[in-house]
C-alpha cells in the first residue's frame, strides 16, 4: 500500500465541487423568484385584469377591427411597461437587499462561483417576468376571444341588415378576425419578453458598481429612454456637427455602448398584424441573448472581486 | 490603491462594450433595415411628431407605447368630437396617423370626421352663418377629408379599403364627383380583396362619368350575366336607365321590371340611390 493510499483511506472524502453547476444556477433562480413573489410582484395582475377588462368594454365609434385592436394594443402597452418597469426595479433591488439581509456573504461564503450567483439572480427576475406574461397573455387572451365571438356577432347581424352577399359578408368578417386571437400574438410577448432580458441586464450590470438601488434605477432607466432614439439623434447630431471630433469622440461612442431598443419595438406591428416568421424572431432572440451574455460578462467582470 | 483598481476596471469595462459596440452595429442596423423594410418596425416621423406633441410623449412614442399614446390620442378626439370642436378632432387624427401610418382605419376615421362630421355642422349647425358661406366651409372640411385620405393612400399605396372610402366621399352629398368616384373604386379593386359590391358600384359611377356610358353598360351588362347573386334592384334599375340613356334596342334589354318604376309609382318624389 503506497503513502498517498494511506492518507486518503485515513482522512474522509472531500466532495468534489463542480467549477460550474447549472443545478446551483436553478437554486439560486427559484430562490430569487420565492424572493420577488414575497414582495406581492403578481399584485400587478389584478390591476392588469381590471384594465383589460375596461378596455374590452369601451365603445367608442370605432370599427368592429378597430375594437379589437384597441383592447390589444392597451393590453400589450401595459405588459410591456411592466415588463421594463419590473426588470428595473426587481434587478436593482436584488444585490442591495442580499447585502442588507447579509445573505450574499453566506452564499459567496459556499463554493459558489460569482458567476452562477449573478446569473441566478438574473434568471430569477426574467422567469418572474416570464410567468407575469404568460398569465397576462392568457388573461388577455381569454379576453380577446369573448370580444372577438361578441364582435363577429354584432359585425354579421350589421352586414347582413345592410343586404350585403355572403361573398361579401364573408371577406368583411375575415378583416375583422385578423384582428382577433391570432398565434402570431405569441411573437409578440416574445419581444416584449427579449427587451425586459436586455433591460434586466443593463440594470445587473449597473448595480455591480453603484452606490445604492436609487442610483442602479435613475441610470438603467436613462439607458432604457435614450436607448429608444440615441440613433436618431445620434444621426442628427452628426449631420449637424459633420466631421467634428465632438461628435467622433462622445456621439459615437455612447450609440456603441447604449443598446439600441428600437429593433425590439416589433411587437406594435406585430400586435397591428404586420405578419413575422420564425427566422426573424429568432434573429432577434439572437441579438437578445448576445446582449443578455455581454452585459453579464462586464458586470461579472466589475463583481468578480469586488469586497464588500 | 482602491482608486486605481476603479480606474482600471472602470476602462476595461468600458473598452469591452466599445468593442462589443463595434462587433453588433453592422448586424443591428441590418436588423433595424431589414425590420422597417418589412413593416416591422414603424418609421416614426419624428421631425413632424415632435412639433406636434411634448417632450414626453416623444419619448413614449419612440419608447415602444406608441399604440398606447395613440388610444389616448383617439380618446382625446371622441371628446373633441362630442363638443364638436373640429380642429382638436383635426389635430388629434393627424397626430394619430403621424404615430402610427400604417393603422388604415384611423385614416378611416379621420377622413370620415372631417368630410362627413365637420362637413355636415359647417352647414347646418350655426344657422346665423350666410348659407353661402356655410356651404363653403361644409365643403372646405369635405375636401380636408380628401386630402386626409390621399395622404393615407400615399403611406399605405396598397390598402384597397383606403381607395374604397376615398370613392365613398367623392359621390356621398355633395362633392359628387362620380368620375373620380369610379377611378378609386377601380383602384380598390386591382388592389383586392374583390367584394362584389364594389365592382357594382365601380359600374354605377362609371354610367354617371360622362363619355363612359357605353363602357359602364357593358360592365354591367357583364355583371348582370354573372347570375343571381349580382342582380339586384340597384343593378336593374342601372342598366334600365342606362338602356334608356343609350338607346338599347327593346330586343336587347333585360326582361326583368324597373325596381325604382315600382317605387317611383308610389312615392314619385322619393330620392333613390345613385339617382
Amino acid at each position: 500500500m503506497s503513502e498517498s493510499q494511506v492518507s486518503s483511506a485515513e482522512s474522509p472524502a472531500i466532495p468534489r465541487v463542480p467549477v460550474f453547476s447549472p443545478g446551483r444556477i436553478w437554486v439560486l433562480t427559484t430562490s430569487t423568484f420565492t424572493q420577488l413573489v414575497r414582495m406581492k410582484t403578481f399584485y400587478f395582475l389584478i390591476v392588469f385584469a381590471i384594465l383589460v377588462a375596461g378596455a374590452s368594454n369601451l365603445n367608442l365609434l370605432y370599427t368592429s377591427a378597430q375594437k379589437l385592436r384597441m383592447l390589444k394594443d392597451a393590453s400589450f402597452g401595459a405588459m410591456s411597461i411592466f415588463s421594463w418597469l419590473f426588470a428595473i426595479a426587481a434587478t436593482a433591488v436584488l444585490i442591495p437587499r442580499d447585502l442588507e439581509d447579509r445573505t450574499l456573504y453566506t452564499i459567496l461564503a459556499k463554493p459558489v462561483p460569482r458567476l452562477e450567483y449573478l446569473l441566478g439572480k438574473l434568471f430569477g427576475v426574467l422567469l418572474t417576468i416570464g410567468v407575469a406574461l404568460v398569465v397576462m397573455q392568457i388573461l388577455f387572451t381569454g379576453f380577446l376571444f369573448f370580444r372577438e365571438v361578441t364582435v363577429l356577432a354584432e359585425e354579421r347581424q350589421s352586414l347582413e341588415a345592410q343586404g350585403m352577399s355572403a361573398e361579401d359578408i364573408r371577406a368583411q368578417l375575415e378583416l375583422v378576425r385578423a384582428q382577433g386571437v391570432q398565434w402570431q400574438l405569441i411573437y409578440a410577448l416574445i419581444a416584449i419578453f427579449l427587451k425586459a432580458s436586455v433591460v434586466a441586464a443593463v440594470t445587473m450590470l449597473v448595480s455591480t458598481f453603484a452606490s445604492s438601488t436609487l442610483f442602479t434605477m435613475i441610470v438603467a432607466t436613462i439607458v432604457f429612454v435614450v436607448g429608444h432614439f440615441h440613433k436618431l439623434a445620434a444621426g442628427y447630431w452628426m449631420h449637424e456637427l459633420s466631421g467634428s471630433l465632438v461628435a467622433k469622440l462622445v456621439v459615437k461612442p455612447i450609440v456603441m455602448i447604449i443598446p439600441d431598443f428600437r429593433v425590439f419595438n416589433v411587437t406594435e406591428n406585430i400586435v397591428g398584424g404586420t405578419p413575422v416568421d420564425a427566422g426573424t424572431m429568432l434573429t432577434l432572440a439572437g441579438l437578445a441573448l448576445l446582449y443578455v451574455a455581454v452585459y453579464s460578462a462586464v458586470a461579472l467582470y466589475l463583481f468578480i472581486d469586488k469586497e464588500f | 490603491m482602491k482608486l486605481g483598481r476603479i480606474a482600471r476596471k472602470t476602462i476595461g469595462a468600458l473598452a469591452i462594450l466599445l468593442v462589443f459596440g463595434l462587433v453588433k452595429a453592422p448586424l443591428e442596423n441590418g436588423m433595424t433595415r431589414r425590420y422597417v423594410e418589412s413593416g416591422l418596425i414603424a418609421e416614426v416621423a419624428a421631425t413632424e411628431l415632435s412639433s406636434a406633441v411634448g417632450q414626453s410623449t416623444m419619448l413614449a412614442v419612440l419608447g415602444g407605447l406608441r399604440p398606447l399614446v395613440a388610444i389616448y390620442t383617439t380618446l382625446h378626439a371622441f371628446d373633441a368630437w362630442s363638443f364638436r370642436e373640429w380642429d382638436t378632432v383635426e389635430r388629434d387624427y393627424r397626430l394619430i396617423t403621424t404615430m402610427m401610418p400604417e393603422d388604415i382605419d384611423s385614416w378611416v376615421t379621420g377622413s370620415w370626421h372631417m368630410a362627413y362630421n365637420a362637413s355636415a355642422s359647417a352647414r347646418y349647425d350655426d344657422p346665423s352663418v350666410p348659407e353661402a358661406v356655410a356651404e363653403k366651409n361644409g365643403r372646405d372640411w369635405m375636401l380636408k377629408g380628401v386630402a386626409f385620405i390621399k395622404k393615407g393612400i400615399q403611406q399605405n399605396p396598397e390598402s384597397a379599403k383606403l381607395h374604397e372610402e376615398l370613392a365613398r366621399i367623392y359621390w356621398k352629398d355633395k362633392l359628387d364627383e362620380p368620375c373620380l368616384a369610379a377611378e378609386e373604386y377601380q383602384e380598390s379593386l386591382k388592389l383586392g380583396p374583390t367584394k362584389t359590391f364594389i365592382r357594382r358600384f365601380y359600374g354605377y359611377f362609371l354610367s354617371k362619368c360622362p363619355g363612359h356610358e357605353r363602357e359602364a353598360y357593358d360592365y354591367l351588362m357583364d355583371l348582370y350575366r354573372e347570375g343571381k347573386k349580382q342582380r339586384l334592384p340597384s343593378l336593374i334599375s342601372r342598366i334600365k336607365a342606362m338602356e334608356e340613356a343609350l338607346k338599347i334596342p327593346q330586343a336587347e334589354r333585360i326582361p326583368d321590371p324597373d325596381p325604382d318604376r315600382e317605387i317611383r309609382k308610389e312615392y314619385p318624389n322619393a330620392q333613390l340611390p345613385f339617382d
